[in-house]
């Protein structure tokens, strides 16, 4: 059934008077384009919002409607939640989240901050935990419960329910140890959105920087009880996985998946974080998510596959248990992560209808899977730089690996020069938009190359484990870092691309305007044709834009809103810019760094017209 | 790539010569300490030598507009020099090993905060900066030891961690001081890995 006729049906569904579980009821509030319920906007990932009163004829003439600061400088990505007429807005460290009236000019209603006398609830202080926040203070947005709560993911691991109408706690809970090493762990944080399924609210984890072994932990959303914890390496019974029932490329995992593929005990400071943008499937009753780099990133201390790094895990939300796994980069050398967002389409699949399952992964491919049993149908480069690996092998699922780039090959000490994509990815955590008139993806990619020189380093619990050494420049023959594109799934094809100066680093939204939205570093707020990417609009925001658009209406007008703040890994590499100036005297010379252009600042601006 | 690069190529090639042999690394140099006695760098300076697979030569070590490296010079003397070529100079050579080893624990460990090349990121500051601006050794090794708050005079929400327990960390603080102070000075251009002498073994 197309999605067009599944959401008609629902529409009508919306007039009968039923008796509904939580999970149908955010279900439906999901398909009410004047409302951005969830940070995706839709289980589905697919970032997509049919209003079309701003759309390709007049939206060159878009204004500011009105700004929020938000008090807080670094890094702000996600983006904010409208729930009725009111719209709910987060911060980067200390997570400060307000309520703002849109009935009443954005006024205040409440404003929560977990930070109490310097600490968070977990009991570290909020400098302990912006100290191991790998690559800055960032948190991916809050998300709402219908029962009348909105759930933050603080940094520390906190997750914390509040009442949406109030701001007061309904429960706070810690997941993990934000740790100082004190109590023999890793240090733990919480950058990843909470997600909500049915009456529970599942939280990922970050520190693979940091030797942790993250999991998955679902919470009840009514009481905050733990209901189940999913680790993303070990033991099976850790992993929730069943040798014979969990498959991966159609086949069961076997026994001990996990153990077979790490030295000695290794996998347990073996890394595996999450926190991308998930999805989940009603239908199949099941949630989808990807794991993150193995640690350390020295890969000479841990041959084998290193599963299950690296790896889109099929899981049922009310259990846990692993459905299928796919471990898109087995053995990590290069810190390609797979956390980036899950996007769920039913469509034609070489000729054949699929539900399938869409994912730009960091280490450059994009990946179409059967989401139902895991097959995988399409695996292509989705920027040409991409040189670590020839292809992917369609029978085993493995991509071939080039020697030259291998920096495991290369070994330790040894600088290996030109991998492309850098260890940010050709695309990082910035979520990628499905554009439901074109049928294809919208997607914000990084154009990034670097040498890595792995090394050997100790492990210290509560401290970094990171054990290469980084340099990033432009990909060859360029001077861009970014590009913004369309993608055909099917075809595995790139549509069109705009290069961009710097990585585009912000979620896109496309609309049934015909238009799709993204943000740039340098603090360009964008709307492109979907269809041939033709830029019709542009805007300076305050800051650089790591943030992802969403849309919203309001007494009949159509907004649409994008949090500014310069920040990130981005921030990180951009600031000073990532090229040598004196290549070439200045081959890009001033023009590569970021801080030219912009500075720190969190604002959410929101446009609409006149 | 446009012209610039092409100057850059040339340049090289006149050094160099085609089909040139590789020119010899000088030997290895003890860990070096100023007069009073704080760690520092030793470059050699030498020929260029042979070229990489994309053009760079192997052991550039900075690029000097106008009698100052490329990087600390205004956007005014860049365009000087990007229009007349008498204005550059090219600098061939090797860092010691320890300052080596400095930049490597450097860019495992600090520049994720501090910025590739000790050039600062949106959030912390330039290190090579910092030190152009004063930072002694003694600052540099404590603040990296014991962590800097709010309290301690750290911009507002930015913090510096402990680095003392880490043993990635500590044992190297000289030598990334090394590091940073020949980035202070000029000494060493961005983005590339340093040409190396020798590990320096101590005499039996």
């Amino acid at each position: 059934m197309s999605i067009l006729k599944k959401s008609i049906i629902a529409s009508a569904a919306l007039a009968l008077p039923l008796a509904v579980s939580a999970n149908s009821k955010i279900e439906r509030m999901m398909k009410d384009p004047s409302q951005w319920v969830q940070q995706s906007g839709d289980y589905a990932g697919h970032r997509y919002s049919a209003l079309d009163q701003i759309n390709k004829s007049n939206v060159g003439s878009l204004k500011v409607a009105w700004t929020f600061s938000t008090g807080v400088l670094r890094g702000h990505e996600g983006g904010p939640l409208v729930i009725g007429d009111t719209m709910y807005v987060h911060t980067a460290i200390p997570n400060i989240v307000y309520a703002l009236d849109l009935n009443d000019n954005q006024r205040i209603m409440w404003k929560y901050n977990p930070v109490k006398g310097g600490k968070y609830p977990g009991g570290e202080t909020m400098d302990r935990v912006i100290s191991v926040m790998c690559c800055d203070n960032v948190n991916r947005g809050v998300n709402y419960h219908p029962n009348g709560t909105i759930v933050l993911h603080a940094a520390d691991t906190s997750v914390i329910a509040l009442d949406a109408k109030t701001g007061k706690e309904k429960w706070v809970t810690t997941n993990l140890h934000a740790g100082t090493g004190k109590y023999g762990v890793s240090a733990s944080t919480g950058s990843g959105q909470p997600f909500i399924i049915k009456d529970m609210v599942g939280v990922g984890c970050s520190g693979a920087e940091f030797g942790v072994r993250c999991n998955w932990t679902q919470y009840d959303i009514n009481s905050g009880k733990r209901l189940w914890r999913a680790y993303s390496m070990g033991p099976d019974k850790d992993m929730l996985v069943d040798p014979n029932k969990t498959t991966s490329m159609l086949k069961p995992i076997g026994k001990d998946s996990s153990l077979k593929t790490w030295p000695g005990d290794a996998w347990k400071i073996g890394g595996g974080s999450i926190w991308g943008f998930y999805g989940y499937d009603s239908s199949l009753n099941t949630l989808y998510y990807g794991t993150g780099n193995p640690s350390t990133w020295n890969p000479v201390v841990r041959p084998g596959d290193n599963k299950w790094s690296m790896t889109i895990n099929a899981r049922n939300p009310d259990n846990g248990m692993a459905k299928w796994l796919y471990q898109m980069t087995p053995y990590d050398e290069w810190d390609y992560d797979g956390v980036n967002e899950m996007i769920l389409v039913d469509m034609k699949v070489k000729g054949k209808n699929r539900q399938a399952l869409v994912h730009f992964d960091r280490n450059g491919f994009a990946y179409t899977m059967d989401r139902a049993s895991g097959e995988l149908l399409v695996a292509e480069k989705y920027d040409p730089a991409v040189n670590w690996a020839t292809h992917v092998d369609m029978k085993t699922g493995r991509p071939q690996v080039v020697d030259r780039y291998s920096t495991a090959h290369q070994g330790e000490d040894v600088n290996t020069t030109n991998i492309c994509p850098a260890a940010l990815g050709s695309k990082d955590q910035q979520p990628a938009a499905y554009d439901r008139l074109s049928g294809l993806f919208m997607v914000p990619t990084n154009h990034v190359c670097m040498d890595y020189e792995p090394f050997k380093v100790d492990y210290v619990a509560g401290n970094a484990y990171v054990g290469a050494t980084l340099s990033m420049y432009p990909a060859p023959g360029g001077t861009h870092l970014g590009n913004f594109i369309a993608w055909d799934a099917d075809k595995g094809k790139i549509v069109w691309s705009n290069p961009e100066p710097f990585s585009v680093w912000s979620g896109a939204l496309a609309t049934a305007g015909g238009i799709t939205f993204y943000g740039t570093l340098e603090g360009y707020a964008k709307a492109v044709e979907s269809k041939t990417g033709k830029e019709l609009f542009k805007f300076k925001t305050p800051s650089g834009i790591i943030g992802n658009f969403m849309a919203y209406s309001h007494k009949g007008k159509q907004y649409v809103g994008i949090l500014s703040g310069v920040g990130g890994w981005a921030g990180i590499g951009l600031a000073a810019g990532l090229t040598d100036p004196t290549a070439g005297l200045g081959a890009v010379g001033a023009y590569s760094a970021l801080s030219n252009h912009t500075a720190l600042g969190g604002v959410l601006t929101v446009f609409a017209l006149p | 790539m446009n012209s610039n690069f092409n100057i850059l190529a040339l340049a090289v090639f006149l050094v160099v010569g085609f089909g040139a042999k590789a020119i010899p690394t000088p030997e290895a140099v003890e860990p070096a300490y100023d007069k009073d006695d704080n760690p520092t760098y030793v470059i050699k300076y030498g020929k260029g030598d042979r070229l990489k697979d994309d053009g760079t030569p192997l052991n550039l070590i900075q690029i000097k507009c106008k009698d100052k490296a490329v990087d600390m010079v205004s956007e005014e003397d860049l365009e000087d020099c990007r229009a007349d070529d008498s204005l550059v100079e090219m600098q061939y050579g090797w860092m010691d090993f320890a300052t080596y080893k400095g930049w490597r624990a450097y860019h495992a460990e600090c520049h994720v905060c501090h910025g590739p090349d000790a050039m600062g990121s949106t959030y912390a500051p330039s290190l090579m900066v910092s030190l152009q601006e004063g930072l002694s050794y003694d600052d540099f090794f404590n603040v990296i030891m014991n962590g800097r708050g709010e309290a301690e005079g750290a911009q507002k929400g930015n913090v510096m961690p402990a680095f003392g327990a880490n043993t990635n960390v500590a044992p190297h603080v000289e030598d990334m001081y090394r590091y940073v102070k020949a980035r202070a000075e000029g000494k060493i251009r961005r983005g590339v890995r340093l040409p190396k002498l020798p590990k320096f073994k101590e005499a039996e």
